[in-house]
């Protein structure tokens, strides 16, 4: 018999939610990391190690620049709620 | 000579491009793709592989959220890794929104609403006065949210 099986399959999703805030530059790293690079379980320990050991110095990179990111938009919004004459509410932009 | 009966994995990312039509197909306006939209549900909602089109029932409603709910941007386009055709689709987000949903519809924009797929939570999923965040899974031949093996 030959068999001929095709199956249209569905990915599982995740859900993340947070409460009174957004997500931090380091929540956001670790899931574009996961879009980024995938290290099987099952990959030689070598090159798995060496694999997890890149996979960390870029999230290092993507931590700084996300924050880079929030820091230069929150100049933006400073500037935004100056010139709306709110110079009052931007200390609470500072961390 | 070698001969191996198959599928072809061409006609498999076809058929996510919407290009072979056994029955009668629908007449488009243009060649552009389709909009796909995720909206989200209650633990009341009955939504299972019966689904066939988008529906207000049991939606979710609060802070942040509109009805129909978010429109998808496809991250991947229609591709294929060894015999998988698969797409996939970037993570969306609810921002400064007060839900629960406990399931998601992708559903077809364009195309009257016709359901694509369920996603079930696994259980109740808040946000309050935060972010709502589903994350699609890795996109490949393995895992992606919408694959034809």
């Amino acid at each position: 018999m030959i068999d001929n099986q095709g199956n249209v399959l569905e990915g599982d999703v995740a859900v993340l939610t947070t409460e009174g805030r957004g997500f931090t530059p380091e929540e956001i790293a670790d899931r574009a990391l996961a879009k980024i690079m995938y290290v099987s379980k099952e990959a030689n320990p070598l090159i798995r190690d060496q694999a997890e050991a890149f996979k960390e110095s870029i999230r290092h990179t993507l931590v700084f620049y996300l924050k880079q990111a929030v820091q230069s938009d929150r100049t933006t919004l400073a500037n935004r709620l100056r010139e709306a004459g709110h110079s009052d509410l931007i200390k609470i932009l500072e961390n | 000579m070698a001969i191996s009966q198959a599928m072809a994995t061409s006609f498999k990312v076809d058929l996510l491009n919407g290009i072979h039509a056994f029955g009668t197909t629908v007449t488009r306006g243009s060649t552009n793709a389709d909009t796909f939209k995720i909206a989200l549900y209650t633990s009341s909602a009955t939504l299972d592989a019966t689904t066939t089109a988008y529906t207000v029932t049991n939606e979710v409603s609060g802070t942040g959220y509109s009805a129909g709910g978010n429109t998808l941007t496809v991250a991947q386009t229609p591709t294929s890794t060894s015999t998988t055709a698969w797409l996939d689709f970037a993570d969306t987000t609810w921002s400064s929104a007060t839900i629960t949903a406990n399931c998601a519809l992708i559903y077809n924009d364009t195309q009257s609403d016709k359901a694509v797929a369920v996603l079930a939570f696994g259980g109740d999923k808040t946000s309050t006065n935060g972010d709502f965040t589903v994350v699609f899974p890795t996109a490949d031949s393995s895992n992606a949210i919408i694959r034809i093996a």
